[in-house]
Order: structure tokens, then sequence, then C-alpha cells
């Protein structure tokens, strides 16, 4: 199973899949540094899951969501970002996002977050 | 959130974030918040953030001395404070996510104030904020453990300030 982590930060993509390894699943990561980016990667080869950033430079990662339900995609995403808005938080889920997880995150957190989508 | 609706307590706001990450995030126990100054103690370094409403802008930021950069980074990424120290890219773009993490919170705090805040993208930056005719520099001064930080606040003034 393969995970695409998505966030302009190299220090937050290496603390994602560290949470998500201390969670328990076997998994395998790769990285993008912006939603292009990850467009890119996941129309080459489709990941289980996306875990991405909101905010980042090109495009954010609800741009990316968008992008990829405008094509068809039904690719899992989650989001793993600092961002709080309730009404962000209502777009993401509008626009088809399986969780949204607010940094900083606990060990707790990720793994209740990822448990239904990973089952 | 404008000029005029006055910016008391949110360097508070601010270091209270801060607190929160430090706590969860960083792995920080003792966490005390010190003086506000108009300027941090010279040799700082950080990371910035914008934050734009439409009635307004301002920037906050996070900053230490490089070994406390140093420190804060490692500390994020889960390394021992002793371990080598980060390339500096590296270091940086730890910060500029510690600030982003705390622009969150901060976002949380000041919602009844300021409900339409949009987050930027952060930048590490050496050297500190000057105040300007239209802007004006917060700062406070924090502890975490022994190590000396602090946050800071750059905004608009309000009219007739100086």
């Amino acid at each position: 199973m393969q995970i695409l982590v998505v966030d302009d930060s190299k220090a937050m993509r290496s603390i994602v899949m560290r949470a998500v390894r201390q969670a328990g699943y076997d998994v395998t990561f790769s990285e993008a540094a912006n939603g292009a980016e990850a467009l890119k990667a996941i129309r080459s080869a489709p990941p289980a899951l996306v875990l991405a950033d909101w905010n980042m430079p090109e495009m954010s990662g609800i741009e990316l969501l968008q992008a990829l339900r405008a094509e068809g995609n039904g690719v899992k995403v989650g989001f793993v970002t600092s961002e709080t808005d309730p009404a962000m938080r209502d777009l993401a889920f509008q626009s088809g996002a399986a969780f949204m997880l607010s940094k900083p995150f606990t060990a707790d957190a990720i793994k209740a977050a990822l448990a239904p989508v990973l089952a | 959130m404008s000029a005029a609706a006055g910016m008391s307590g949110w360097v508070e706001e601010l270091a209270g974030a801060f607190e929160e990450v430090a706590r969860a995030a960083l792995g920080v126990e003792a966490f005390a918040l010190g003086g506000r100054t108009e300027s941090p103690p010279g040799g700082y370094q950080g990371a910035y953030m914008g934050l734009v409403a439409p009635t307004g802008a301002i920037q906050i930021g996070v900053a230490a001395d490089e070994g406390g950069c140093q420190d804060l980074a490692k500390r994020l990424l889960g390394m021992d404070p002793t371990e080598p120290d980060l390339p500096a890219a590296e270091m940086a773009d730890a910060v500029c996510e510690i600030v982003n993490i705390v622009a969150g919170g901060f976002k949380t705090r000041v919602r009844d104030r300021a409900p339409a805040l949009q987050m930027g993208l952060p930048t590490f930056f050496r050297g500190p904020a000057q105040p300007t005719e239209h802007t004006a520099v917060v700062v406070a001064e924090v502890r975490l453990g022994s190590m000396p930080a602090a946050v800071l606040l750059v905004h608009p003034r309000e009219p007739g300030s100086s």
C-alpha cells in the first residue's frame, strides 16, 4: 500500500511519514512538494491515500482535491493542516476529503484518522 | 481586523499559540512569557507568516538565535538536541513549519476579532523586523525551558500613533 505525502515542508513530510509508521501501518511512501507535483504523481501511479497540506505554493491541497474530482479521480485524500477555519473544513468535506487532521497532531489522532480510511 | 480596532492582547495570543505548539509538538515542558519590546534581541533569526484579512494584514513571527533555531528544528523533527546541527535549509524549513502551525492556533484564538484571516506561506529571515511609519512591531520574549526565543507581531499602526 502506498501513501503520497504532499507538503511544501520537507520537515513536515518527514513528520507525517514517521507518524504513520508509528501508528503501525506497513506502507510505502512517495512525496510531493505541492499540489501540482502530486497531481502528476497520482495520474501516473495512484496511491491508496493522499495526505495533503492545505497551504502550498503553485497548487494548494484543496485545489489538488478539486482537480482530482473534476477529472473523475476518486483517490482518498486526507488533509493534514494547520488551517482551523470551519469554512475551510466544510469546503474540504464538500469537495470529498476523507478527513481533516489539525497540526500539531497526536499519535492517537492520526491513528483515528487513518483507521477508517485504510481499513 | 483594522488598525483602529486595536491590537491589545494579540501578541499574548500569539505567545499562547506558540506555547501550545511548543508543548504539543516540540516536547517543551516549561514555557514562560517574558516582557514586551519593539525589537527582538540582536542576532535573532526565525520565520514570518503573513495573515491577510479584507481590512488589512499582519505578520507573525517566531525567532531565536542560531542555536535556538537549531533546537526548535530538531525538536520538531524528533531529534535529540545533542545531535549534529541540521543544514541551514533544513533548519529554516522546520522553523517555517513551526510558524505555520503556530499561525493555525493563533487564527483560532483571534477568530472572534478577525474571522476572515487567510494564511500565507512562511518565510525565513535573519535580523529583526523594523517598524515603519505605517507598521509597528511588538515582540514578546519567551523561554522554552532555558532557551530564550521571541514571538513577533507586525501590524498596521493605529491612526495618530507614532
